[in-house]
């Protein structure tokens, strides 16, 4: 027989119905970039790659996406060349004024993005560096960096320190005792903070819609105005080329940290 | 020796010093005044643009509705998150439990580009709702450009970090304390409503914080589901900034919006810190 | 080769509280030295402050008269085998035993004989592509041994090292050890509050309480004459009386506990005033007829079972409640409620500083 469950059918029922609103659009949105008109119609009609042709046809959208990825592959190492270290402190040592910083490190996770976003509007007006990439570079670096902290912090803080004492008891100096035995154990911190961070910064709107102008602008800009502006399934086409990305990045983790672990981080 | 843990910590106060750079100019500018026609601002400092954005009638609104409506959000987000976060924190089921966490999880790192514009097609009013009831012979509803397609945009938005927040910890709650509830004669809705829900107060507060959070800076989802229609704080200040390219009084509203949204936050992680240790003393481990 | 570790006048204290205070000690070399005491007496920050991973406030620490102090941890040569053996998860059984030497730049045609060697002493060559978390409690304790053993280390300090086995492992692990340890002659201090592991395995005991050493010495002498009224009750002593000298008998002494009288020898360190406490095991009060010259009369208040002996609670007819162990010999035990007269067994009573 079957262990009693702790829920009932009505409540099972219930959670299948709200994991289907969360899957709705996701399921949907699929349907509609293989949608061979570009008016949407149940059921779908024919099948098409001529959205994701388009798509890349568009020569501003294949600028945004150069420019979301480069935007993205300099934040997230940048983010977790800041994170290890500052992680390492707030994990391993006490000292004094430590709550102090660790609250300060975690606040821009609170601030809205739109009052970021015109915060470095002002800096990059009062400095003259004018919009663009290197803007968006240093101010996504600057937002995102206390998510790796927080997955490199959580991750310190399940190690146990007394390998770090048991290396060097056993005669590593301090920098091999880091680099034998706690990095290599560091790996599923790393990879879920800089995915965090990668996905964070491929994503953002709020901060980079300030930071963007008519020649440079970032993948969720220009989708925003091609979509304000276009009625066809060339974002739905790009929505799936990006959800796909998210899957595989999921199966990495997934084989290479486990689902539950990369959860723990997040 | 003592500096250690300092000098680990440099990288990371630049990163907070420029940070904290940009934050002093944008108030430093909220307090100048808008040279006419250009984007440069000048001195002397002055509350004027805090004066004029308190007095109008759109920044009061506006507040108004932005915590009203984080505060829905965040309400129906619970409602609807709590059961599904429980069934998968308890259900027996690994493959069931592993295909929800994925299908979480890939929702979560979709982005929210892509979830406001599949939103958008399904609830506009030639959208996928309105075409199946005109089909079907009714009248087509309002769903997008108005209060309830944000809502919906929102909490869709929300529901992964909620479920997943939770999760944790329920998964905390040992299952032997159910089973002891039941043995004792407590039936299924006895058991949660004095047990679980007791217990997972501390992880339903820091869940429903971090989707309030989210709700009140809630940007893109009103801008495209609002349609210029529902007046969010951070929509106010871009569309304030598109038209009238005022910087000061931009930044004084912004200022405003992070004093509000930091008192209502830190309202929340009070209660956060209250009810962490709620359970402390009693053995449970949340 | 064996080394001499000495301590000299150690302390440290922790925002005011002295986690050791003021530990002086010699170990010979090559023996096996136990530091006995229950949880927060200082050993294990003795232990730590050998290892480098505590700096004491002051005293000294040498190893053959070189001062361990000024080295950092990783150059002390003071193999530690942690309580929970603390091995490396990424790495496989013989990576994890090949630490040492790879730190240490050790030839690799030098250390993989080493490794082998260390592997087959502690039984565990089958296990060498393993990862910790495949192997069984016992099986990893052997592979944190090995790794601690085969840098040839001066000084090897084990913490709780039976802890989290079962106790028929816990015993057979224990006289494995001991042989090696003498066979390979190393310097050894143990950190447990066990103290029939402290018996098993040790040349020297120091029984530890509030950061210093209440007594040290063999762990004969630490069981059979223990100096204070924590040591005794620390080794399990039963009865804690308080007696009064009434004579003398050559150079032992003649103490009264009620009515009841002994002739015991004189204490491990010298006490000069107040009033005496005598440490008796339950053995050392024997149980008897109630009309035996010198008898103190008492009823058995509680009986109960201990295999092959009996444990009795006593109480007397002056008022005292004492526990008294008796051997079965076969038979059931005393009822309750039983008259009995009772004596004292003054060679198995020591007097003991309170």
């Amino acid at each position: 027989m079957n262990a009693p469950r702790s829920y009932s059918t009505p409540v099972a029922a219930l959670a299948g119905l709200v994991m289907a609103f969360i899957l709705l659009p996701v399921a949907f949105i699929a349907l509609y970039a293989f949608n061979e008109s570009g008016y949407l119609r149940l059921p779908p009609q024919g099948l098409t790659f001529h959205w994701f042709a388009n798509f890349f046809a568009i020569a501003r959208f294949r600028a945004a996406l150069e420019a979301s990825l480069i935007v993205s592959a300099v934040v997230a190492p940048a983010c977790l060349l800041i994170a290890v270290p500052a992680a390492l402190a707030l994990a391993r040592y006490r000292f004094p004024g430590r709550d102090a910083i660790n609250a300060l490190i975690m606040s821009p996770l609170v601030v809205p993005g739109v009052v970021i976003g015109i915060s470095f509007l002002s800096l990059s007006a009062r400095v003259g560096t004018g919009l663009g990439l290197v803007p968006i570079i240093v101010a996504m670096t600057c937002f995102a960096f206390p998510f790796a902290v927080r997955a490199l912090a959580a991750n310190l803080h399940g190690l146990d320190p007394r390998l770090e004492e048991a290396a060097r008891n056993l005669g590593a100096s301090r920098f091999n005792a880091f680099l034998f035995v706690t990095l290599p154990q560091l790996r599923p911190g790393l990879l879920a903070g800089g995915i965090f961070v990668f996905v964070e910064a491929i994503d953002n709107f709020s901060i980079a819609v300030f930071l963007t102008n008519a020649r440079i602008t970032t993948l969720p800009v220009e989708s925003y105005s091609y979509i304000r502006d276009f009625d066809d399934p060339t974002v739905a086409a790009m929505a799936v080329l990006l959800m796909s990305l998210s899957a595989v990045l999921v199966f990495a983790i997934d084989r290479l940290v486990g689902l539950d672990r990369f959860l723990e981080l997040k | 020796m003592r500096a250690r843990p300092y000098l680990l910590l440099v990288p990371a106060l630049a990163a907070l010093a420029i940070f904290a750079a940009a934050f002093a100019l944008f108030v430093t500018v909220s307090f100048s005044t808008a040279t006419p026609g250009t984007v440069l601002t000048h001195g002397p400092a002055t509350l004027a643009n805090y004066r004029s954005v308190l007095a109008s009638p759109l920044a009061r609104d506006t507040a108004i509705t932005t915590l009203r409506l984080a505060g829905l959000m965040t309400l129906l987000t619970a409602l609807l998150g709590y059961p599904l976060a429980y069934v998968l924190a308890r259900s027996p089921s690994r493959l069931l439990r592993r295909t929800v966490l994925f299908g979480l999880v890939v929702t979560f790192l979709s982005g929210g580009v892509t979830r406001a514009y599949a939103w958008l097609i399904i609830l506009g009013n030639k959208g996928l709702i309105n075409q199946t009831l005109v089909a079907l012979g009714l009248s087509p509803v309002k769903l997008a450009y108005n209060e309830t397609g944000v809502t919906i945009g929102v909490v869709h938005f929300l529901l992964p970090f909620f479920v997943l927040t939770l999760l944790a910890a329920l998964k905390n709650i040992p299952l032997s304390l159910e089973e002891a509830a039941r043995n004792l004669g407590a039936s299924r809705w006895q058991v949660f409503i004095r047990v679980v829900l007791p217990l997972s107060i501390p992880g339903l507060v820091s869940a429903a914080s971090l989707s309030f959070a989210g709700a009140l800076s809630a940007f893109l989802f009103p801008e495209l589901l609002g349609g210029g229609r529902v007046h969010m704080a951070s929509n106010v200040i871009y569309e304030t900034i598109l038209t009238d390219f005022n910087l000061p009084r931009v930044a004084a509203m912004a200022a405003l919006f992070l004093v509000l949204a930091l008192a209502a936050l830190a309202l929340l992680g009070l209660l956060q810190r209250r009810s962490a240790h709620l359970w402390a003393g009693a053995g449970a481990k949340t | 080769m064996s080394r001499r570790l000495e301590i000299d006048d150690l302390a440290k204290s922790y925002a005011g509280v002295d986690a050791i205070a003021g530990v002086t000690l010699a170990v010979p070399a090559g023996a096996l030295i136990t530091l006995l005491g229950p949880s927060g007496c200082g050993k294990t920050t003795l232990m730590r402050s050998i290892a480098g991973f505590v700096v004491p406030d002051r005293g000294r620490i040498r190893v053959d008269g070189k001062d361990l102090l000024a080295l950092p941890p990783e150059k002390r040569s003071t193999a530690m085998l942690f309580q929970n053996y603390s091995l490396f998860p990424h790495m496989t059984v013989a990576a994890n035993v090949g630490f040492g030497l790879r730190m240490q730049r050790v030839p690799r045609t030098e250390a993989e004989p080493r490794i082998a060697e260390a592997l087959r002493l502690t039984r565990i060559t089958e296990l060498s592509a393993r990862y910790p978390a495949q192997l069984s409690g016992g099986q990893q304790q052997r592979v944190a041994l090995a790794r601690a053993l085969v840098t040839r280390p001066d000084i090897l300090l084990l913490d709780e090292p039976f802890g989290a086995l079962d106790q028929t492992l816990r015993e057979q692990v224990q006289i494995e050890l001991r042989k090696l340890q003498q066979s390979l002659g190393i310097t050894t201090l143990v950190v447990t509050h066990d103290q029939l592991e402290a018996l098993t395995l040790s040349d020297l005991i120091a029984v530890m309480n509030a950061g210093r050493i209440e007594q040290l010495g063999p762990p004969i002498e630490i069981y059979d004459r223990p100096a204070t009224a924590f040591v005794a009750r620390f080794m399990g002593v039963e009865n804690l009386l308080t007696a009064k000298l009434v004579g003398r008998d050559g150079d032992r002494l003649r103490v009264a506990v009620g009515a009841l009288e002994a002739t015991v020898a004189p204490p491990v360190a010298p006490i000069y005033q107040g009033p005496l406490t005598l440490a008796a095991r339950a053995d050392a009060v024997r149980i008897g007829a109630v009309d035996v010259p010198g008898a103190v009369g008492a009823r058995i208040a509680f009986a109960s079972n201990r295999g092959a002996s009996a444990l009795y609670e006593l109480a007397t007819d002056d008022g005292q409640v004492l526990q008294a162990a008796e051997e079965r010999r076969g038979g059931a035990l005393r009822a309750p409620g039983t008259r009995v007269g009772i004596t004292l067994a003054g060679e198995s009573c020591s007097i003991v500083k309170a």
